[in-house]
Order: C-alpha cells, then sequence, then structure tokens
C-alpha cells in the first residue's frame, strides 16, 4: 500500500510543476501587473517597477525567478492590500474550507442516503422525484438558485415569521457584534445550501447507478439466496462496493469545487477564494491571480491523488 | 427500513434545529417594542432626549482603503476618510454644512489670520487650542505642523503637494502658534493642514524617514487626535473605532463603532434590510429604490459637491473637431438619463450645467444649460463640419465612420446603465458608440494618464468646495512623457479655457475670482471637452429608530463626521 | 487519477462492479460520467453486437419515443430554437429599445415579462438572448465535438507518446480552474485583436468555452477508441490495407456516433450553465449584446424585492433549457443502450 501511495506522490510533483508553467505562461500573457500601478502619481515608478519585477527579461528566467521565490514561500504583495499575497490567499482559504467542510458533510450523507433509498426502492414514486430533482439541481444555474434561496429565505422569510431579524443572513460570513457560532450557521446556510444543490444532484445519481450496478451482481445474489437478511446485504456487502467508485467521484469534485465557490461567494460576500479571484480581477491586482490559481491547482491535483489512495484502499482487489 | 428510519431521523434533527434557531430569533423581539421615537424626519435630526451611552455600531462601508498614509500617494480613497483619517486625524478647518463655509476645528484657539505679504507671498497664523493633545497625552504643537508640511513638500511619493511646494518656513518657536510662510500666493490655503491630510504628531513619527512613516501609518496606527482611535482593522472584513480618551473636546456616547466592508451594491443593500448594518452611504443606485420607504428607515439625499462627466478625449478623432463635440452634447438628453437612473431615489434631482454642483452655491453657474436635445441642432453642426448620414444613419465623412467608445469604471451598474442609453440617444443622433469598461485601477491609471480612452464617464471628487479647476482643464497640465501625472486627460489646448483658470488660482479678491469662475465656465460651454451629467447625490440611509443624534450629510467628510455626538436608543444597536 | 498508467481497456471488457479506472477519469461531470460509462462498457458492444445499421436505427428510434420526457424535451428545444430564429416574428418590441419612463413595469398584458430597469421589454430581451444563449451552446458543442474527437481518435488509435502527450494535455484541464481561466482570458482577449480581428463577445465566448470543453469529448473518443481498435472488423479493414484514417473515420467513428451524439448534447447543456455563470459574474457577452446570464445580472439587485421577475424568467429560461437538454441526453444515451440500469 504505502508504495503504491508513494509512487503516487512522486507523479503528482512533475504534475504541479507542470501546472505551474501552463498557468504561469498563460498568466504571464493575459494580464498586467504594471497597469495597476500607474495609478501613482510618481513618474519613474513604473520602470522601476518592470524592472524590479524583472517584466522585461524571457519568460523563462521569470518563470525561473518567480518558481524559487514560489516555493520559499515569497508570493509577492497584493497590489490592491499592500499585504502579502500568501495572507491574503490564507486567510480567503481558511473561509472558503468553513464552506466546504459543511457542504461535504451535508452532501455526503444525504447523497448516499438517496442513492441508496433510490437504489433499493427502484421505480418508485419517491425514486421518480428524487430523479426528476436531480435532473433539476444539476441543471439550475448556481447563480439562480442562490439568488432565489436569498429572495425567499431571508427578509421574506423573516417577514413571513414576523420576527425582527431574518434566519438567515445572505452577506458576509458573521455579524459585526456577534461572532458566535450560531452567528455563523446563521451566515454559512444559504452558500451551504447552494454548493450542496450541485453537489447532491449528482453524487446522489451516481451512487445509485452504482448501487443498483452493485445490487444485480452474482455475488449479491448469491448472499440472498444464503438467506443473509436484507439489511445487512444492502449496507454490508453492497453498500461498501459501491461506495468506491463514488468515494473517488467525491474526491475529484471537490477539488474542482475550489474554482467553482466563485459565484457563490461572490453573491453572498464570503470572504474565501472565490470571492478573493474576482476581486483581484475586477480590481486589476494582477498579483494574486498566478498564486492563486497555482494553489487551487495544487488542491485539485491533491485531491485526485487523495481519490487515487482511497481507491486504492477500498477496493481490495486493487494491489499496486 | 432501516433507511428510512434514517431519513426520519435526519429530518427530525433538521427539524429540531430549526426549532432551536426559531427559539433563539424570537428573543430579539422583546425590548424593542414601545422604545425609541420614530426619530426625526429630516436628514438634520435634533436630539430627541437624553444620549444614552453604550452600544456598538455597525455601518456599512462600500469600499476598503488601501492604505492609511494619508499623504502618501497610496491614500487617494474618500473611503479611507470616512472610516479611519476624518475621526482620528486634527485638522484646522471643518466643513459646515449648512453655510458651505469652513469653520475653524476644535484644534484652533482662533480663527486663522492670514497676512498677504508685499514681495508677493502671504503668511498665516495658527493658534493651536491649550488644552488640545495626542491620545497618548502629549499636546498637539506647532512643531506638528512643521512635519506635516515638510514632510509633503520635500516627500518623494506624496498623493498631492498642491499649495505645499510654496511653503518656505514653518516658526514653530511657540509650540502653540504656528506661522507658517508661502512665497506664492495661495487661494485654497483653507484647505492645507486639513483636508484629506491631517496633521501628523512629529513626536511619533518624526524620527522616521518617508518609507518608514509610511510603513507605521499604512496598515493603520495606534494614536488619535480626533474623537475616535483605531481599534482593530481586519482587512476585507472590517474596521473599528473605540472612543479616544483623552480627545479634549466632545467624547463618544457609542461604546464602538465598526466599518463592514460590503463592496457589492446588492450586497450593501442586503445587509440593511437584514438589519446587519444600520446605515449605509451608497452610490446611486436603481436598486436603492425600495429603501426609500423601509420600515425605520431615514432616506436622505442632498446634492454633494461631486459630479459625473463625459470627459472627451480630444487628441482622438473625430473629437478633435469642436463642432463633433458640441453635436454630441445636443445628442444627449441629460435630462432622460437623470430622470430614469437618479429620480427614482432622488426625486428633486436635475442635470449639471457646469463641471460642478449647485451644492456648491458659492460659485455654481449654469452655462451648459444650452445643451439639451436637439437633434436639428446636431445635424447642422455636423453638416457644417463636412459630415454626410450614410445609409445606416451614420455620420460619415471622408471614408470614416462616426464610430466611437465610451469607457467607465466595470462593475457599476448605473454607469453601466448610463452607456446602454447614450448608446441609445446617439445611435438615434447618427453616432455609433460601443462600450469598453475596464477596472477601475486601469481606467484611472492607465487609460486617463496615456489618453488609451476616447470617452470616459466617471465622476469627480473635489476636496473642498474650492473653484479651481486649472489643474483639469489647463493645457499645461496634460499628461506628456515628462509629466506625466497631468490631470486634463481631456487634452484640450485652448487660450479661451486657459485664461481665467489661470487667474483663478492666484486672484485672492473673491469677487474677481467669481467673476473669473465664470468666464472659465462659458469657456468650457463652448470648447466642450467634456459634458457634464449628474450631480452625484449624496446618500444617507439610516434606521431611524436606533440612531439618533445630529444626523447630517457632510459632503467633504461624509454623514459620519459627527458620530462622536450619537446614540443609540436605549444603549443598544 | 491524472496519470494512470495502466491500460483502460481491461476493465472496460471486464465490467463488472467496480467502474473503470478509465471511465471515472474521463469526466468531472456525472452525467457524462453515466454516459461514458455505459457507452463503453456495454452500449458500444451492443452496437456491434447488433450487427446490420437498418436495425440499429429503427431499434434506436423505437426505443427513444418510448423515453417520453426526452421525447417532451426535443419537442421544447425544438420550440425554443424555433423562437429564437424567428425572434423578430415572436417579439414586439425591440430588445434594446428603452422606455426610460416606464422603467420596472411588472409583468402586465403589454409587456409579458414586465420591464427592465431601462424600460426595456424583458420578454424580449428574454427571447434574443436565447438566440445568442442557444447559438453559444451549439456552436461550442460542434467545435468542441470535433475537436474532441479528432483529438481522442489520434489519441487512441496511434497510442505511444502520442497518445501520453494529448491524454496529458487533456489531463492539465482537470487540474487547471476552469472558471478561473475563462474569466481571465475573456477579460484579456475582449480588448485584443486575434490574427487581425476584435472578436464580438459571443464569438469570443464560443472560441474560448470550446477551449476548455473539448477535452471531456477526447477522453470518450479516446477509451472507445481503444477499446474498438482491436476488434476484428478493425483487423480485417486493417489487413486489406486501409489506411489509419480511413480506418478510423470509416469503420471506427460511425460506431462511436452515439456516445459521442449524447456527450455532444450533453455539452451544449454545460456550454450554456458555464456561458450564463460567466456573464453573470459580467465576464461574459457585453452590451448591448445580451444572454441569458447578463439579464439575470442586470437584475440581481431585485432580489428580496418586488422585482424579482427580472430575475426569475432569463433564470428559468436557463433552466428549462438545460433541463430539456440533460433529459433529452439521457433518452438518447437511454434508446443507444437497452441494458442500462434506468
Amino acid at each position: 500500500m504505502l508504495p503504491y501511495i508513494i509512487r503516487r506522490l512522486l507523479i503528482s510533483i512533475p504534475v504541479v510543476i507542470v501546472a505551474s508553467i501552463v498557468l504561469f505562461w498563460f498568466v504571464s500573457i493575459s494580464t498586467d501587473p504594471t497597469a495597476r500601478l500607474a495609478q501613482s502619481r510618481d513618474p519613474g515608478l513604473v520602470e522601476r517597477e518592470r524592472e524590479r519585477l524583472g517584466l522585461d527579461d524571457p519568460l523563462t528566467v521569470q518563470y525561473g525567478n518567480w518558481a524559487t521565490d514560489f516555493v520559499r514561500g515569497d508570493w509577492g504583495e497584493s497590489f490592491i492590500s499592500r499585504r502579502g499575497v500568501s495572507t491574503e490567499i490564507w486567510n480567503a482559504l481558511k473561509n472558503t474550507m468553513k464552506l466546504i467542510f459543511w457542504a461535504i458533510g451535508i452532501c455526503v450523507i444525504v447523497s448516499v442516503l438517496i442513492g441508496v433509498f433510490s437504489a433499493v426502492r427502484q421505480y418508485s414514486a419517491l425514486d421518480y422525484t428524487f430523479t426528476t430533482a436531480s435532473f433539476i439541481g444539476l441543471s439550475i444555474p448556481t447563480f439562480f438558485f442562490a439568488l432565489l434561496s436569498i429572495h425567499f429565505l431571508t427578509t421574506e422569510l423573516r417577514d413571513l415569521l414576523n420576527w425582527e431579524d431574518p434566519l438567515f443572513y445572505s452577506v458576509g460570513i458573521n455579524s459585526a457584534d456577534d461572532k458566535s457560532f450560531l452567528d455563523f450557521l446563521r451566515h454559512a446556510a444559504l452558500p451551504v445550501l447552494t454548493l450542496s444543490v450541485q453537489l447532491i444532484a449528482g453524487w446522489s445519481r451516481y451512487q445509485r447507478a452504482a448501487m443498483l450496478d452493485v445490487l444485480g451482481a452474482d455475488y449479491i445474489r448469491t448472499a440472498r439466496a444464503k438467506g443473509v437478511p436484507r439489511r445487512k446485504v444492502i449496507f454490508k456487502h453492497a453498500l461498501r462496493n459501491a461506495l468506491i467508485p463514488l468515494t473517488t467521484v467525491m474526491a475529484v469534485d471537490i477539488g474542482a469545487l475550489f474554482g467553482g465557490l466563485i459565484v457563490t461567494e461572490f453573491i453572498f460576500a464570503w470572504p474565501g477564494m472565490g470571492r478573493l479571484f474576482v476581486n483581484a480581477i475586477v480590481q486589476g491586482d494582477t498579483a494574486i491571480v498566478l498564486p492563486w490559481m497555482v494553489v487551487v491547482a495544487t488542491f485539485i491535483i491533491g485531491f485526485n491523488l487523495l481519490a487515487d489512495v482511497m481507491y486504492g484502499v477500498l477496493d481490495p482487489r486493487i494491489r499496486y | 427500513m432501516r433507511s428510512a428510519s434514517r431519513s426520519t431521523k435526519l429530518l427530525a434533527l433538521l427539524l429540531s434545529l430549526f426549532l432551536v434557531a426559531a427559539a433563539c430569533g424570537g428573543d430579539d423581539e422583546d425590548g424593542e417594542e414601545g422604545q425609541g421615537g420614530t426619530g426625526t424626519t429630516e436628514a438634520d435630526g435634533g436630539d430627541e432626549g437624553e444620549p444614552e451611552p453604550g452600544g456598538t455600531l455597525v455601518i456599512g462601508a462600500e469600499q476598503e482603503m488601501e492604505c492609511a498614509d494619508w499623504i502618501s500617494s497610496c491614500a487617494g480613497a474618500s473611503w479611507g476618510i470616512w472610516t479611519l483619517g476624518g475621526y482620528t486625524m486634527p485638522r484646522v478647518f471643518d466643513f459646515d454644512q449648512e453655510s458651505g463655509e469652513k469653520v475653524p476645528s476644535p484644534l484652533m484657539a482662533s480663527e486663522p489670520e492670514l497676512e498677504d505679504d508685499e514681495d508677493g507671498g502671504m503668511t498665516v497664523t495658527y493658534e493651536i487650542a491649550e488644552e488640545a493633545v495626542w491620545s497618548d497625552g502629549e499636546p498637539i504643537t506647532s512643531s506638528d505642523f512643521k512635519f506635516t508640511a515638510e514632510s509633503i513638500r520635500d516627500g518623494s511619493d506624496i498623493y498631492d503637494k498642491t499649495g505645499y511646494t510654496d511653503i518656505t518656513e514653518v516658526d514653530d518657536s511657540d509650540p502653540k502658534v504656528a506661522v507658517v510662510t508661502w512665497s506664492e500666493d495661495f487661494a485654497g490655503w483653507e484647505d492645507l493642514f486639513g483636508g484629506f491630510y491631517g496633521i501628523y504628531p512629529s513626536h511619533i513619527l518624526g524620527e522616521l524617514d518617508e518609507a518608514g512613516r509610511n510603513a507605521a501609518m499604512k496598515d493603520g496606527y495606534e494614536w488619535s487626535g480626533g474623537p475616535w482611535m483605531l481599534d482593530e482593522w481586519v482587512k476585507g472584513q472590517e474596521i473599528s473605532l473605540i472612543p479616544n480618551d483623552n480627545y479634549w473636546g466632545d467624547k463618544p456616547h457609542l461604546e464602538r463603532v465598526v466599518f463592514r466592508f460590503v463592496p457589492e451594491t446588492a450586497a450593501e443593500i442586503e445587509a440593511y434590510r437584514s438589519g446587519q448594518v444600520l446605515a449605509i452611504y451608497p452610490q446611486a443606485q436603481l436598486e436603492l429604490q425600495e429603501l426609500v420607504d423601509a420600515p425605520d428607515t431615514e432616506f436622505s439625499v442632498i446634492d454633494s459637491l461631486n459630479y459625473e462627466a463625459l470627459w472627451l478625449n480630444t487628441d482622438k478623432p473625430p473629437l478633435d473637431s469642436k463642432a463633433v463635440r458640441q453635436a454630441l452634447a445636443y445628442a444627449t438628453d441629460r435630462q432622460a438619463i437623470v430622470d430614469a437612473l437618479f429620480k427614482p431615489v432622488n426625486p428633486d434631482i436635475e442635470p449639471i450645467d457646469a463641471f460642478m454642483t449647485p451644492a456648491n452655491s458659492k460659485w455654481y453657474s449654469e452655462p451648459f444649460d444650452k445643451y439639451s436635445l436637439d437633434l436639428a441642432m446636431v445635424d447642422e453642426l455636423m453638416e457644417g463640419d463636412g459630415w454626410t448620414k450614410g445609409s445606416d444613419g451614420v455620420w460619415e465623412k471622408g471614408g470614416t465612420k462616426a464610430n466611437l467608445e465610451i469607457s467607465s469604471t466595470a462593475g457599476n451598474a448605473r454607469r453601466e446603465r448610463t452607456e446602454e442609453i447614450l448608446q441609445e440617444q446617439w445611435r438615434e443622433a447618427g453616432f455609433n458608440l460601443t462600450i469598453n469598461n475596464t477596472e477601475a485601477g486601469t481606467l484611472f491609471g492607465e487609460w486617463g494618464p496615456q489618453g488609451v480612452f476616447q470617452i470616459a464617464l466617471y465622476a469627480q471628487v473635489p476636496p473642498s468646495t474650492d473653484p479651481a479647476i486649472c489643474a483639469t482643464f489647463c493645457s499645461e497640465n496634460i499628461p506628456t512623457t515628462e509629466n506625466p501625472s497631468g490631470q486634463n486627460w481631456t487634452r484640450l489646448e485652448s487660450d479661451l479655457i486657459d485664461e481665467p483658470w489661470r487667474a483663478v488660482d492666484s486672484e485672492l479678491d473673491e469677487d474677481a475670482r467669481a467673476e473669473l469662475v465664470d468666464q472659465g465656465h462659458e469657456a468650457l460651454a463652448e470648447e466642450v471637452p467634456g459634458i457634464p451629467i449628474d450631480p452625484f447625490p449624496d446618500i444617507f440611509v439610516y434606521n431611524s429608530a436606533k440612531l439618533n443624534g445630529p444626523l447630517q450629510h457632510n459632503v467633504v467628510y461624509g454623514p459620519f463626521f459627527n458620530m462622536h455626538e450619537w446614540w443609540c436608543t436605549g444603549g443598544t444597536c | 487519477m491524472v496519470f494512470r498508467q495502466d491500460d483502460p481497456t481491461k476493465e472496460a471488457s471486464g465490467g463488472g462492479i467496480v467502474a473503470s479506472e478509465a471511465l471515472v477519469e474521463i469526466a468531472e461531470d456525472d452525467a457524462l460520467e453515466d454516459a461514458a460509462l455505459d457507452a463503453s462498457d456495454t452500449g458500444v458492444a451492443a452496437f456491434v453486437e447488433e450487427g446490420k445499421p437498418l436495425s440499429q436505427w429503427r431499434l434506436f428510434r423505437r426505443r427513444f419515443f418510448r423515453h417520453k420526457l426526452a421525447v417532451l424535451s426535443a419537442i421544447i428545444l425544438i420550440l425554443l430554437a424555433l423562437m429564437a430564429v424567428f425572434a423578430p416574428v415572436v417579439t414586439t418590441y425591440e430588445p434594446t429599445q428603452q422606455d426610460l419612463s416606464n422603467i420596472r413595469q411588472p409583468p402586465s398584458g403589454e409587456h409579458w415579462f414586465g420591464t427592465d430597469n431601462l424600460g426595456r421589454d424583458l420578454y424580449s430581451r428574454v427571447v434574443y438572448a436565447g438566440r445568442i444563449s442557444l447559438k453559444i451552446g451549439f456552436f461550442v458543442a460542434i467545435i468542441s465535438t470535433f475537436l474532441g474527437t479528432l483529438i481522442g481518435s489520434v489519441a487512441g488509435y496511434l497510442g505511444k507518446w502520442v497518445e501520453q502527450l494529448l491524454m496529458r494535455m487533456t489531463d492539465l484541464f482537470l487540474i487547471i480552474p476552469g472558471l478561473a481561466v475563462l474569466i481571465v482570458a475573456n477579460n484579456h482577449f475582449r480588448d485584443q485583436e486575434i490574427f487581425g480581428v476584435r472578436l464580438a463577445t459571443d464569438s469570443l465566448a464560443i472560441v474560448i468555452l470550446s477551449f476548455l470543453l473539448w477535452q471531456t469529448i477526447a477522453r470518450v473518443v479516446r477509451g472507445l477508441i481503444l477499446s474498438l481498435k482491436e476488434k476484428e472488423f478493425v483487423e480485417a479493414a486493417r489487413a486489406s490495407g486501409a489506411s489509419t484514417g480511413r480506418i478510423i473515420l470509416r469503420h471506427i467513428l460511425p460506431n462511436c456516433i452515439g456516445p459521442i451524439a449524447v456527450n455532444a448534447t450533453l455539452v451544449v447543456g454545460l456550454a450554456i450553465l458555464t456561458e450564463s455563470t460567466l456573464s453573470f459574474l459580467g465576464f461574459g457577452v457585453q452590451p448591448p449584446e445580451m444572454s441569458w446570464g447578463y439579464l439575470v445580472n442586470d437584475a440581481r439587485g431585485t432580489a428580496g424585492t418586488d422585482y424579482a421577475y427580472m430575475i426569475y424568467f432569463p433564470g428559468l429560461a436557463i433552466l428549462l433549457t438545460v433541463l430539456c437538454i440533460n433529459f433529452l441526453g439521457d433518452g438518447l444515451r437511454d434508446a443507444l443502450d437497452p441494458q442500462s440500469k434506468h
């Protein structure tokens, strides 16, 4: 097992490097770090910055310099806030992780439940309902659902219940004068819900399909014929096997979530990675763009690696 | 079925969570009933009863400043003043909204005295109040004036040195009297040692060089010369202030003030509606309309000094032709724009007819009112300039079409709507307009100074009521490689414009100055380097049930300038 | 997951409960994944075993029309497409015609969807925006299907280092944060001239989106080619001296049309969703052009107010369209593979 993990880990490293090269090239042709700086009234500043940043050096040299700095932890300074890019990204990352943690937690449980239930009760009315709901969940644009949830579940709900404060908030991660956990939950509820819709829609269908696949297999029929109780068949034999492909899909989706959070965080003003990116683009804060992309790419690669490992762990037939 | 009961358990859990949340939410209702009056109906609120101490006030801020070293080039944002600078930096003059005049602040023991020197310069004597001290207890002295003046005059990375460059001497022999001497007359002297800079503490920063001072201040500073001081600045989230216990003037009633950053319009309005912030100071947007009649809300709008205009790059054909520029002015229905985009939140607003607003009542004139929608005039001017209308309805001359491009700050819904309206209006008049927006940094940092734009839509934010705009329109201020920080982005060289505006800068006699200002605006209306559209309404929205005190506008320092005199109903906000 | 060195055909022919690596590798989107699963496992085999193309088609048609939702979706989509094409006929107002004295009017007999922030007829705008959204979806599907099929088949058939190189290229697209790249690219190339031409914003969107979405189809095609290239009929063709290109085009690809069509359909939906997201964030089409996402963006401030109808109509348009596309794709897949698990 361990050599398998190490092998996968080692392979991931060149992947990160290649990704960083591609991203570096992409960012260098599509952004201009000095555009922002020209706002200063100091005439020589742009020239000095170009020199300092080595913008007139050949790309390979630039990449080399950037890479060595990056690995050492020097990610440069944000043009807007004048703080370290690493600080900005780290703070944003923490907030995004909170969302992801809650979304995953809820989605895993709900998806598995729905998937198992649908598979076991195939063709029932509830199964069709879930399937249709999944289709809607996969087809609805994230921003539409987010706006709908704001429309119906914040001030409308408050007025309906005739309360002083809304149950759910849609702006930011907490209130200025109340940093309690409950306040956090009230802020996180709608963004997490928005994220969950798509995840649950996809995962539950996948789980259902995998479950059906498993339930139709020979060894399951054998177990049933042998008189093993139905419940045990489902949960001890079928589910464990059906979870295998699902865990890998989940791991991949989670990695991809980082980029996909952009819309959700944008709408709910959640101070995470997605919002950081959009602000950086709109404000021309190009210093953030490349490190952000490399960090997200690394996470995605990391989760892919995790998927590889989990796959190897869960499926006893796979031995490398 | 196992799975069914599992689902039921999940449901039960969710239901109980909901009930818990319901219980918690309900508690807040009690205690607010029957208390606090309806508040005043005018923005200039009077007091209702006695101030009650305590409470944390949360205010929504549309922008977060980048840096808090006010004199440095990194500190150009007005929101810096409105969230920190205005409450912590001592200054000579305050702006009195009622009279539109500057009045000496509590820092001054008396009105500063101006003396015109015979050899062409001038001297001002500032008498500092005895009790004026910094938050650490040290007195505010004339050495602070000297330090401030020299830092600005001799610094290399200063936002704007105008007015300080000609300071020859600051006499600080008497710690409570500063005598400042200029080699040239400077009419806008009242904005110095104040304005958006304030006065810097020499005993804290005096030993540092420019870089050191910048580093010490840009992320916030622990000292203060005003009623508030910085408690914490959580970047990207909020900035909070607490009372300065050593302030010699009126001390705040509130325990704490937090400025929450909500840069998106929708989020800002949402934050107010849901009660997360009690006051906002937003730019005009259609979305604000729903707040106009919101419960317990005071929606107060007045004209400010700021105004929005179209700025024409006269270097780019066909805008190099005066006839075309005038034709554009006649093709624009400014009234319709203002009616559609501003009247829903500010029913009394009208387009402006000069490069300033009526709020600056002392100097305002209306030379642009001859330009209203007049397609016949457009035709006359264009045809007189040699243009003919092509088969697609677009003006043509010598094989070139009248294709125009407009740029503004991306992400501002109202500006985008303005551009779309112009697109339609000008299409009817025979001009083809495309929209090409960019981020504010690029627009103001690159496109403006380098003349990359053709037509730009943005607002001017004058730092004071002083009418001098030579910096914006005189030909010596066109940005060049030698002088890249010139502010004349319309790039028009015109004697008609240069003459009066140059004189305005140095003329100290108010009446003579007023005449020159009128002349200058007439010249601008003739040459049309730009088309003024709308005054920026100063919009102040706050919860009148919870907030009490003299809440009012202040177009220079923002409506929160006197929040040390506010209090919350019942001592809780 | 990214750098699986193993031969995916092993699993593909084995079937069974473990989803083959190649197939899990193929797509992030689960719908596509399902399609690939089915196609690769049994779908293609079913095709090949069926043999005669004539009965295949009739079989396919019969199975498809049994899937009522899919049929209904197809009808709705055709209707939407017709409305888009004949937009001037089904609308009474110009989509850019402003009426500044009638802004923010709720739906009425005169304006079926009401008016927007500048008094424009929202119904007309939704229809015309549909033109752009559908056009973008359609062309992105075509271009990315073409590109993906080309690259996938070359990779799958030629194997060795060519396959490795091309597949690693497609892997890169899994790793790179797609939406972020789209945003940066759109932001930059909007002002630039590509080969001397400044693209209209919707054409630019088509180019950039195709660039990102071709890789899912490439994967699928490669998997198919791999599982097919060792079959007897291919051997026979090779033995008779047919060239590589001919083999791919004449013999292999026709058997893949089914799965490719399913994937292409789903890509249309993906493209529409992605484009609407881009436009919603402000990085997609620009005025005076409009797309559904842009319309929702313009209406974003109405959430929680009485004017939220400005959000409903374009949003529902997107939802309806993509939903129908997904049902249609599902129906196609079912029709192609009778042994599917639904």
